[in-house]
């Protein structure tokens, strides 16, 4: 991955091939090498508080959106978004859900815990853009330089 | 007991109160015609007196003109002869005429016209007498001539003339009082005669009146009685055959009367407890104590309302009752009779408990249900997720082998893995199907104004927006307001549109209408196609999960849209139906229930 500094997305999904399907679709767009991929709640906690394995990581001061899956192992996605609400530093950064489906029942929740918006799996290019561009980030991510 | 119907007695009353008025009459009238008699009779008999009075006086002043004559035929022999045996009537006629004379005198005292007359009389008499004796005395002392002289004077004739006069007048007096007296009596009898015969007949009138009214009173009176012998009659079935137990005792509590439901209850013919036992032998034991207390409260006025008592039958069985209590005064306001209402409670509380039973069954089951939701609902979200894994895994991974090696396929490989592709996407929406089908039978039921061209507007613009094809020519017609769930019956117009649109695409020129009519009270909506249509043997079947009419190669769906359709219109109360015949079409019809129906 990438030194934390340079981390614009963070991608919280437990599914190899979700995460492998995610990753392609962002990769075609020069997106990758931004992306840090947690495999569960407690890495996305703790890579977003700097603790554990990321104690020594430098800022975040270039994070502009989370992905979050909210079926996770030990911690899950629901409690990761609590956290994430009740403290200042990431109080304030877009996090979009991703979801098996429509019909999700926790899409409901996420909402009132200040979710920004969902992607319905498995997470297509043109998907993804539509959120980033409601969510006014697109030019953020997508207007970088060239790798 | 409840009176006799209102209109019988009043008839009574009225014959009584006729009955009583013309007994009144008929005394009245016998009272008058009492008193006219009685009045005439006295009348009469003063009359009576009147005549015999005037008799008396006539006869008296009769014989005093006899009496007198008498004496002037004595002197007038003693003046001729000279003789002393014609002195004998002269001296006893003046004697009978003074004698005469009194007797008139204490006769007519009392009446001053007759007393009047009278005393003229006296003088007159006496002035004769005078007369006769002096004329006597002459012929006894100077001889015949000197008395014959006297006697030529006239002065006897006109001395007796003048008594004459007035004996004349007191007996035409007394002529007229005897008339007079006789007209009264005979006007008295006329007038009492046909007083006492009008009296007669009328009575006679009244008494057949009266016995007329007597016999229809009698005639109503056993009418009245007819009824209310049926009416008892009927009271006494009601009594023996409630659906309680009755029973009367005295006031030292024994049975004296007790009906047949509740001798049936106790196990005991009726004249086995009549007279014989107490309610406290009826009442269990454990029991007994209490009800006597309350018993004796009862008697002494206080109101004990209804309690429970445990009785046994007579095979020793207990009964549960429930005993309501009055107590019954005799005219004196000393206690009579203790009249009890009792209801067996042994089938209520079996009852009750058969309640109890059912609702802790029915509590187990409804948890049971919980449970069953609970377990369904998680069910649904594993199926979104791990059903949705692998799928997406398929998706994703075969969209990447298209991408990235697709030039290394043939034809025939690209087609099957296209065939990979068309199912994988139909499977995630057959999952979404079913997953909505499940939300909206649980989710809960808004019940709000809801503007159906609105609604219907909304659909048809959301699906120009989404791109869906235009192949039918969609009309819409007025739909009136309905009430119920906004974002459930815009699944009903979605699902019932897209069914429309699809089912019509291969007609020459598909049309899909929308509209209402009203049916009953009831709005019915309706949306038309011109498409393929359907058998009616399968019309309820379009409704059923996983039902299709039609081949999936031809018309692409899942076969839920419909079922959540009808899920939801039956959760407003509605119904909903469909008309069809294959090759020309098919309508689907809908209504919701009435306002705050079933939810």
């Amino acid at each position: 991955m990438t030194d934390s500094d340079q981390v614009e997305i963070l991608l919280v999904e437990d599914s190899a091939e979700d995460a492998e399907l995610t990753l392609r679709a962002l990769k075609k767009n020069n997106l990758a090498n931004r992306i840090h991929h947690a495999r569960d709640g407690v890495e996305a906690l703790d890579f977003l508080f700097a603790r554990g394995p990321h104690a020594n990581q430098g800022t975040l001061r270039m994070l502009r959106v989370v992905l979050l899956d909210l079926k996770l192992p030990r911690v899950d996605g629901i409690e990761v978004l609590r956290q994430m609400r009740a403290d200042p530093r990431t109080r304030l950064v877009p996090v979009v859900v991703l979801t098996s489906s429509r019909e999700d029942p926790d899409i409901a929740q996420c909402y009132a815990l200040g979710v920004n918006s969902y992607i319905v799996k498995p997470v297509e290019f043109e998907a993804f853009i539509k959120v980033v561009s409601s969510l006014g980030l697109y030019w953020l991510l997508l207007n970088q330089r060239p790798q | 007991m409840p009176p006799p119907e209102p209109g019988l007695s009043a008839g009574i009353a009225f014959l009584e109160s006729r009955i009583t008025a013309t007994f009144a009459a008929a005394l009245l009238l016998l009272v008058a015609v009492g008193g006219v008699t009685y009045a005439g009779l006295q009348r009469s008999a003063r009359s009576r007196v009147v005549r015999r009075h005037a008799f008396d006086v006539r006869d008296r002043a009769a014989r005093l003109a006899l009496d007198l004559e008498n004496a002037e035929t004595g002197q007038r022999g003693f003046l001729l002869t000279g003789r002393d045996p014609y002195l004998v009537p002269f001296q006893d006629g003046s004697r009978a005429v003074r004698g005469d004379l009194d007797s008139l005198v204490a006769l007519t005292a009392a009446d001053s016209v007759e007393s009047a007359q009278v005393r003229t009389l006296t003088p007159a008499i006496e002035a004769k007498l005078a007369e006769l004796t002096l004329t006597v005395e002459l012929r006894r002392s100077e001889g015949a001539d000197a008395a014959v002289r006297v006697v030529q004077t006239d002065r006897g004739r006109v001395l007796m003339d003048s008594v004459q006069r007035i004996l004349k007048a007191i007996d035409a007096t007394e002529r007229g009082r005897y008339l007079q007296g006789d007209r009264t009596a005979a006007d008295t009898g006329w007038f009492v005669r046909a007083t006492v015969l009008t009296g007669i007949l009328l009575g006679l009138a009244l008494l057949g009146f009266a016995t007329i009214q007597v016999r229809r009173h009698f005639a109503a009176r056993l009418g009245v009685e007819a009824r209310l012998a049926a009416l008892s009659a009927e009271l006494h079935d009601l009594y023996e055959r409630a659906p309680c137990g009755y029973h009367s005792l005295d006031p030292t509590g024994l049975v004296v009367r007790i009906n047949q439901t509740e001798c049936r209850w106790l196990g005991y013919e009726a004249d086995e407890l009549v007279g014989k036992k107490t309610v406290f032998d009826l009442v269990a034991p454990a029991d007994r104590a209490r009800a006597r207390a309350r018993f004796e409260q009862l008697v002494s006025g206080v109101d004990i309302g209804t309690g429970e008592a445990r009785f046994l039958r007579k095979d020793g069985s207990p009964v549960a009752a429930l005993i309501s209590t009055t107590l019954v005064r005799d005219a004196s306001g000393a206690p009579w009779r203790v009249r009890a209402t009792m209801v067996d409670q042994t089938a209520f509380r079996a009852a009750k408990e058969q309640v109890d039973r059912l609702n802790a069954q029915l509590q187990r089951h409804v948890s049971e249900l919980e449970d069953v939701n609970q377990e369904l609902e998680q069910f649904s979200y594993s199926v979104s997720h791990d059903l949705r894994a692998p799928l997406r895994a398929i998706a994703g991974f075969s969209r990447v082998l298209a991408a990235e090696h697709g030039r290394g396929l043939d034809a025939e490989g690209l087609r099957l893995l296209n065939v990979v592709q068309v199912n994988v996407e139909r499977m995630g929406r057959l999952i979404d199907d079913l997953l909505a089908l499940s939300r909206f039978s649980r989710q809960p039921l808004a019940r709000v104004p809801v503007d159906m061209a609105a609604l219907v507007a909304g659909v048809l613009g959301d699906r120009s927006a989404a791109g869906a094809p235009r192949t039918a020519e969609i009309s819409v017609g007025p739909l009136p307001d309905a009430e119920g769930d906004p974002a459930l019956l815009r699944q009903v117009w979605e699902r019932l549109i897209d069914n429309g649109v699809k089912f019509s695409a291969a007609a020459p020129a598909p049309r899909v209408e929308i509209g209402a009519r009203a049916d009953h009270g009831t709005t019915v909506y309706t949306v038309r196609d011109n498409g393929v249509g359907f058998d009616m043997a399968y019309a309820e079947k379009v409704f059923e999960v996983f039902q299709r009419l039609h081949p999936q190669a031809e018309y692409e769906g899942t076969g839920v849209g419909l079922a959540i359709a009808r899920r939801v219109i039956h959760r407003h109360g509605g119904r909903i139906w469909a008309e069809a015949a294959p090759g020309r079409g098919a309508t689907f019809f809908f209504t919701l229930g009435p306002k705050g129906g079933a939810g």
